[in-house]
This record gives C-alpha cells, sequence and structure tokens, in this order.
C-alpha cells in the first residue's frame, strides 16, 4: 500500500544526508513503528510521505509511492488532492495543532467540507459518526467546544477523529502520545488499535518509545543516523535483537526488575 | 474602564445619529444672535454667524465620525490583504510589497495625505476618506504581516495543509479570527488617528469645507475668537478629545482582557 524506495533527503545547508536511503513498505491494515532517537531522520521520513518538505531547501530522490500515487515529486494541487483523502496526520501536541478559535466539531468537519460534496447536516452525521468512533463522551457537545475546553486526552481524541473522518487509507501517527500522561497514553494505544481491527486503516507509528511502539506495531524498523539499521516483526526485534543499538534500545525500556543487564 | 469607554462612544454616537435627523437649529441657519454665550436657547451659545453650536457639533460630529469610520474600514481591508500576503507567503512577495510599504511609511502620515488630498481634489469628504485610508494601509499591514508570519507555522495551520485546505481558506477561515487579539486594537488606535488627521486637514483648510460642518473646520474657526468666545473653542475642543477618549478606552480595555 505504502511503498518508500530509497529514499534520499539533504539539506541544503548540511553535509549529512538526513535520510540516507531507506526503503519501507507498509502493507494494508498494518501498523508498523518506526522508532530512533532524536535526528535519526524519522520525522523528516514521515515529512517526505505527508508531502512537508521544504521541497527548496532540501534535495531528495527515491520514490514515495500511496496506492501507486507518487508523493514524493506530486505537485501543490495533486498533493492537495491527496491530503486529507489517502493521508490523515496525527500530531504530537493536541493543544497545538487544533485551531484555538474553531469548535471542535467544525475543525473536524473541515475536510468534508473540502474534499466531499456532502450537505452540512450529513457533515455533521458523519462527524459525529467518527467522534463515537474514538469513544470521546458527550459527542453533540464536544462537537459544540472550543479546544481550550477539553482536556488533552479528549482533545487528541478529537484530532484522531478529525484524521479518520474521511477514512484515509494510511495513518500518519507523530509521537501521538508524547504530550499526554501515562492512563490517557494507555487509552489512545488502545483506541488506535481497536481502529486498526474495526476499519483496517493501516498506520505508520513515529515514535522514541520502544514500550509504546511494542503495544501497537505488528512490524518495526529501527533507525539510525538515516538508516534503518533492523526491520522485522515486532516480536522478533523485540525478543532477538541483531543490531547492537536496537539491543541499547531495548535496555533502555526500564521494567520492574530495574535494568536488564546490570 | 471598557465600559466607561463603551458608554461614552455609544452617547457620541447618538448625538451624531440624532444629528443627521434632527438638530435644535438648522446647522446653516445665520442670525443676528452672534457669540452669545451659552442659555437656554443655545445650550453651547452661538458662532460668529449666529449658528447654533449645538446643532454643529451634532452635524460636525456625524461628518467626522463617517470619515474616520471609512477610513479605518478600508485602510483596515486593505492593510489586512497586504499582511496576510506578505506574512503568510514570505519570500520575494514579502519583500516587494514591504520594502513599497516602507516607502510609504518614510513619508510623515500628514504630508503625505496634503499630497493626496490636493490630487484628489480638496473640498469633500471623501477625497478626505481616500487620502487618509491610503495613509493608514501601511500601518495595518505591517502590524498584520507580523501575526501572520508568527500564526503560519503554528502546527494548526500544517494540519489545515494535510487536510488539504487551499491558501486563501487558511489565510481567512483559520488565520484571520487568531489575528483579532491585534487587530481589534489595531482598529481602535486607526480610528482615533483618523478622527485626529480628519480634524487637521480641515483646520488647514482642506479637508471638509463650508457649508458642511467638522470639527475640524470648527476648531479652526473657533481659535480665532478663543477670547470673545471661549465656549466655542471648549465646547468643539472637548468633542473631539471625550470622541478620542471613549474610543482609546475601549482599545485600552480589550487589549486588557486579551
Amino acid at each position: 500500500m505504502l511503498e518508500i524506495k530509497d529514499l534520499h533527503v539533504r539539506f541544503n545547508e548540511s553535509t549529512r544526508e538526513a535520510v540516507g536511503g531507506i526503503s519501507l513498505h507498509i502493507n494494508d491494515g498494518e501498523i508498523v513503528g518506526l522508532v530512533g532517537e532524536s535526528g535519526s531522520g524519522k520525522t523528516v521520513t514521515a515529512m517526505s510521505i505527508a508531502g512537508l518538505l521544504p521541497r527548496r531547501k532540501c534535495t531528495y530522490s527515491g520514490d514515495i509511492l500511496l496506492n501507486g500515487h507518487d508523493l514524493l515529486h506530486a505537485d501543490r494541487s495533486e498533493l492537495r488532492k491527496l491530503h486529507g483523502k489517502e493521508i490523515g496526520v496525527v500530531f504530537q501536541d493536541p493543544s497545538d495543532s487544533a485551531d484555538p478559535l474553531m469548535k471542535i466539531g467544525k475543525q473536524i468537519g473541515e475536510v468534508l467540507e473540502i474534499h466531499t460534496a456532502l450537505s452540512a447536516a450529513e457533515r455533521k452525521e458523519k462527524v459525529l459518526k467518527s467522534m463515537r468512533e474514538v469513544d470521546l463522551q458527550n459527542p453533540e457537545r464536544v462537537y459544540n467546544s472550543y479546544p481550550h475546553e477539553l482536556s488533552g486526552g479528549m482533545l487528541q481524541r478529537a484530532m484522531i477523529a478529525a484524521a479518520i473522518v474521511i477514512e484515509p487509507s494510511l495513518l500518519l501517527l507523530d509521537e501521538p502520545t508524547t504530550a499526554l500522561d501515562v492512563t490517557t497514553q494507555a487509552q489512545i494505544l488502545s483506541l488506535l488499535s481497536d481502529l486498526n481491527k474495526k476499519l483496517g486503516i493501516s498506520m505508520l507509528l513515529i515514535s522514541h518509545n520502544m514500550g509504546v511502539v511494542r503495544k501497537l506495531c505488528t512490524r518495526i524498523a529501527v533507525m539510525r543516523r538515516g538508516l534503518i539499521v533492523e526491520e522485522g516483526p515486532s516480536e522478533d526485534v523485540f525478543n532477538n535483537p541483531q543490531h547492537p543499538y536496537t539491543q541499547h534500545l531495548i535496555q533502555a525500556i526500564p521494567t520492574r526488575e530495574g535494568r536488564k543487564n546490570e | 474602564m471598557k465600559k466607561a469607554g463603551i458608554i461614552i462612544t455609544v452617547v457620541m454616537f447618538i448625538l451624531a445619529i440624532a444629528g443627521s435627523i434632527w438638530t435644535p437649529y438648522s446647522h446653516t441657519a445665520v442670525s443676528y444672535d452672534r457669540l452669545q454665550g451659552p442659555s437656554s436657547e443655545h445650550i453651547l451659545g452661538t458662532d460668529n454667524f449666529g449658528r447654533d453650536i449645538l446643532s454643529r457639533i451634532m452635524k460636525g460630529l456625524g461628518t467626522t465620525m463617517t470619515v474616520a469610520l471609512l477610513t479605518v474600514a478600508i485602510g483596515a481591508l486593505l492593510g489586512t490583504l497586504v499582511g496576510a500576503v506578505t506574512g503568510y507567503y514570505g519570500g520575494w512577495v514579502d519583500r516587494v510589497l514591504m520594502r513599497f510599504n516602507d516607502a510609504v511609511t518614510a513619508f510623515p502620515t500628514f504630508l503625505l495625505a496634503l499630497l493626496i488630498v490636493s490630487l484628489v481634489g480638496p473640498g469633500s469628504k471623501y477625497s478626505v476618506v481616500i487620502a487618509l485610508s491610503l495613509v493608514f494601509i501601511p500601518g495595518f499591514a505591517r502590524v498584520m504581516r507580523t501575526e501572520y508570519a508568527s500564526l503560519s507555522c503554528r502546527n494548526f495551520v500544517i494540519s489545515a495543509r494535510l487536510m488539504g485546505a487551499g491558501d486563501v481558506r487558511i489565510m481567512f477561515r483559520y488565520l484571520l479570527p487568531n489575528t483579532m487579539r491585534v487587530l481589534l486594537p489595531a482598529l481602535t488606535i486607526g480610528f482615533n488617528n483618523a478622527v485626529l488627521a480628519e480634524a487637521g486637514l480641515s483646520f488647514l483648510g482642506i479637508g471638509v469645507s463650508p457649508p458642511e460642518a467638522s470639527l475640524g473646520y470648527m476648531l479652526s474657526e473657533s481659535q480665532s475668537l478663543i477670547v470673545s468666545a471661549p465656549w466655542y473653542v471648549l465646547s468643539v475642543g472637548l468633542t473631539i478629545v471625550l470622541l478620542v477618549f471613549g474610543v482609546g478606552l475601549i482599545g485600552e480595555g480589550s487589549k486588557a482582557d486579551a
């Protein structure tokens, strides 16, 4: 479904490639985790998929194909048609990714207003349905609330609702739980897993948190210094890590017994 | 503070609107009762032609406020357009338009307005409106540009773009409401500047010309009578002060709220 082939990205002012030739694919209905430390190139990879690369400020090559559409080389008007329709994006901090002066229901409905010819009533129906899908309590009330009236967890649910309301084929999750507290994190993770099972949306989860990735993903790619150093089914990577860097990452997960190799 | 401002401004508006429908005397009616002090017949006295000052202030208030409102509306509208385009797109559009903006700002406001009025042809309140609104565009453009530029890199704008929203939609549906906290105070300050500028232009004799009344023109007329008819200059001057003061209070109040 999503196929990244030999992606290279280098920013003009830098001598090192931010992404140095990676290939990755996501099958239908799969959740793939992309993990790595800050500066490993995972966010740049996500930006390339979302079409957010500052194109004039970097050089890039390779292919990113989503259901046959070329995302890397598409021009702005093509991208605008694909955005929202094919890819939904959820950011790290929900309080910054919601327009503070637009009511929640309206924000979720925006993507429908842009891409479909539905009437206002039909849009509202779809928005409420998608709000119920992400388990928002009192959808009618939340529909008419402003972002500051919701808690972080509720707002992140609303943002997920906005990302899935038009039923995209891929959901791009950029550290979707990092800004939330631990209990809310767990709820959001199980929500994402439910959505994946119920709606069959494929997801790419970008995170530096190995615990989060392990809970959610069927396959994991570990990035370091712009390269994928290890890739495989989630359990294999965790139980039998091949690359020393992956071993380090897994050892860094705190456990009840303390660190494993101490 | 805001409440006091609203009360003063509403009173001014009522006076101006009432003046367009009814005044105690005709504002152009000349009589032999020249330069009379305040009395029960003429609450604010009469001027050197025997015209009722209260009636003229009510008419003049209307003229001055119309000029100020139109000026601010046109100036803010065009200034916002320029600011939105430059702040949102950046790049060469920004550089070209803002350098032009700087060039316009480099002229003293009043001189530029004088120049435009004399080009358009003085004497009508609409030439004053044209001159002042052109002069006001750069100020609004600069304020709005800063706001648009800083809001453009927020995540909710990127989110909107990822939903497939076009530039015009992002600029006016997402960003414009978020600029209100700077636009509203800018509007009130702009209104006050327009009142003072209109008064200034009319005072110099190139603004609104008789028989139409405007506060600025009346002020320049009353100035030579400051000893023989102090109530004239006082009542006109105080009206201008109250008008500016009231709107200023509203602006300050809403800045404090934000």
